[in-house]
């Protein structure tokens, strides 16, 4: 009796895990992807573009913050023996969201592009599971962006701070 | 006289020999201009610029950058206030150019609406 209430138990909490996944697709959405197909997956094309230009212009950046600010600042800290450990442990957070930036772009790169080589004419539900997809990797990537813009707040609350102990 | 015959026949087939390795290699160098421009017009080479690996190198951020001057802190030399705020001042420039695009990976883009996949009639 024990064994089946355990087992209904874990049934239970596997099915409750499983559900959010699938897309309530309605038939006048299937129609509007059939029909609008094209149209469709000139936007993508179009979105797919842009985005692999922010990525170049904030990665650029994110890059000449951290290699010319960030690292050469705590460096001239230890030469002068004001090393601050928050410091070191706001660049290392800076150094692991930017690479977690670069490796959410190609995550999310690579299922748009499969999007992007769907034929939606064909099986709008599972073009449309794929898009809802493409959308949540799309919030990770507007996450990471705040997450390193929040980083870049913080090293200049601590700098601002550092002032007072020079 | 057919030696004569001969020998001009074989002279000319080496100029046009010629001639067809020039004019190959000229309209390869023009194709693969065209192609060029094609790629960059079209933004395709911010795609493959966006690939792990081909993130802009230091060099490239000082060629792009529209920064009125190219600034990195020295690792070395004393901290004063005035080196702390000059720090600041910099970095703000960096920061602003960072906020200056509005919007990074906005998710409405991919919306049913925008998308054109919403329902005849209904609005989200």
């Amino acid at each position: 009796m024990k064994k089946i209430a355990v087992f209904c138990f874990v049934a239970f909490a596997i099915f409750c895990q499983c559900p959010a996944r699938v897309m309530a697709i309605t038939e006048s959405q299937s129609e509007a992807i059939v029909d609008n197909c094209a149209s469709i997956k000139e936007k993508l094309r179009s979105v797919q573009k842009n985005d692999a230009k922010v990525r170049v212009y904030l990665g650029g950046y994110y890059e000449s913050i951290l290699t010319k600010f960030i690292v050469p600042l705590n460096v001239r800290l230890v030469e002068n023996n004001l090393s601050n450990a928050e410091l070191v442990e706001n660049q290392n957070n800076f150094a692991s969201v930017k690479a977690l930036f670069s490796s959410d772009f190609i995550n999310y790169q690579q299922e748009l592009e499969l999007l992007v080589s769907m034929d939606c004419r064909k099986d709008p539900e599972e073009f449309y599971e794929k898009l809802d997809i493409v959308r949540q990797k799309r919030k990770t990537m507007v996450q990471d962006v705040l997450r390193v813009r929040s980083i870049i707040s913080q090293h200049v609350r601590l700098v601002e701070k550092l002032k007072g102990k020079v | 006289m057919d030696e004569e015959v001969n020998k001009s026949k074989v002279s000319h087939g080496g100029r046009n020999l010629v001639v067809l390795g020039v004019v190959s290699i000229l309209i390869a160098l023009a194709t693969t201009a065209v192609s060029l421009t094609i790629y960059h017009n079209s933004g395709d080479i911010y795609l493959d610029r966006s690939r792990p690996g081909f993130l802009p190198d230091e060099a490239e951020i000082e060629e792009e950058g529209e920064k009125e001057e190219d600034y990195t802190f020295e690792k070395s030399g004393k901290i004063t206030i005035k080196v702390i705020e000059e720090y600041l001042e910099k970095l703000q420039i960096e920061i602003k150019a960072v906020d200056s695009y509005e919007n990074p990976f906005d998710v409405d883009v991919l919306s049913d609406k925008d998308l054109g996949i919403m329902a005849s009639g209904t609005e989200e």
